[in-house]
């Protein structure tokens, strides 16, 4: 197959499969509308890019979201210093909860709350619980990641932890 | 309808409306054309920055009869060179990296820190360091023909002493934060 009829198929399968999880993943890191449009736009450049280097030792998934993620990284570190102070989910563990009074009753309210989470954490502890959050695989996320076997177990566990006490009343669908 | 069960908080994630930014290869290879254009005006600008440097100590040497200060002038012109180029070879980031699947996101982190440790730890050796014959140079040549000037040249000499200790030691405070960070993914794995 042509090279470049081969970097643009695969493109086209990645964008259509993992398109809206890349905006979650700018989502998470990105709040101001304008610079996330522009960060899932070269979320998308970087991967069509790098299907020229695509040697399938790896599934397509975890090559998008390696890709989607190191862009991401990139980006972080250029506005360092910029950015307020994030925390360890082992730190997020111990401390407490604000919103351990309320409710989390409501999807919208849930669903802030959530990203809220999200972005007070460190990047390292944010792509795991990203990647945790698109329902993928303990090996996949080690894979993505670089992260060992037993630390991803273990991010895990706190994850569900953490999230298991900040949303214990569950959330209420609209439907 | 309440549910205890986590799932439902990533099917909430899952979920959330998304803009779905319709992107064609097309639209694609427009972006990627456009952020090469980028880079290539950044990169016009440097030299263009660098030219501006040359230009200015050829100017000041042309007419200088001091061969000290003359030989000075071109040491600068070499040094300016040296970290235009160091900066252009080794400095910020001019496009993504076409590895980006390759390497899993705590590599691809860590050889992106360990590049910026390399370029503050280095400072001394391709930022600071390559200006110092010159502007010795330029400092001895005058005092040798103005023996009246001498205090002034001492004052000059020891204002770029502190302005350079400065920023070296910035930036191997700088090099020591990120080595930190680099530790701290090192433990992570």
């Amino acid at each position: 197959m042509d090279t470049a009829v081969g970097q643009d198929a695969l493109y086209e399968q990645a964008a259509s499969g993992y398109g809206a999880a890349i905006e979650r993943l700018a989502r998470a890191y990105e709040p101001d509308a304008d610079k996330r449009r522009d960060l899932v736009q070269d979320i998308h450049v970087a991967i069509w890019r790098s299907f020229a280097n695509f040697d399938g030792r790896c599934s397509l998934r975890t090559w998008v979201y390696r890709v989607a993620h190191n862009v991401v990284t990139s980006q972080v570190l250029r506005r360092r210093g910029k950015t307020p102070a994030l925390v360890s989910l082992d730190a997020l563990a111990s401390t407490a909860d604000d919103h351990d009074g309320e409710r989390a009753a409501d999807r919208h309210l849930a669903l802030e709350r959530l990203l809220a989470l999200v972005q007070t954490l460190e990047p390292l502890d944010r792509r795991v619980i990203l990647l945790y959050l698109e329902d993928i695989d303990a090996a996949s996320i080690g894979e993505i990641t670089g992260l060992s076997a037993g630390n991803v177990a273990t991010k895990i566990h706190r994850i569900k932890q953490i999230l298991s006490r900040r949303f214990h009343h569950g959330v209420t669908h609209d439907a | 309808m309440t549910h205890e069960d986590l799932s439902d908080l990533n099917k909430l994630w899952q979920d959330q409306p998304a803009e779905r930014l319709p992107m064609t290869v097309e639209d694609i290879r427009n972006r990627a054309g456009r952020l090469e254009k980028k880079v290539g005006w950044r990169n016009l600008r440097e030299y263009a920055g660098a030219a501006f440097v040359v230009i200015g100590c050829a100017a000041f040497g042309w007419r200088e009869k001091n061969v000290t200060v003359l030989i000075g002038a071109a040491f600068m012109v070499l040094g300016t060179l040296y970290v235009v180029y160091h900066l252009h070879r080794f400095g910020a980031v001019r496009s993504m990296p076409s590895d980006l699947g390759r390497k899993d996101c705590l590599d691809f982190h860590r050889a992106q820190l360990v590049r910026q440790r390399e370029l503050l730890r280095g400072v001394w050796w391709w930022y600071l360091m390559p200006m110092v014959p010159g502007w010795a140079l330029i400092m001895i040549g005058r005092a040798i023909e103005r023996p009246e000037r001498r205090l002034f040249a001492l004052g000059a000499t020891a204002v770029f002493v502190v302005t350079y200790v400065v920023i070296g030691k910035l930036n191997e405070r700088g090099a020591r934060i990120l080595q930190q960070w680099i530790d701290g993914l090192d433990r992570a794995r």
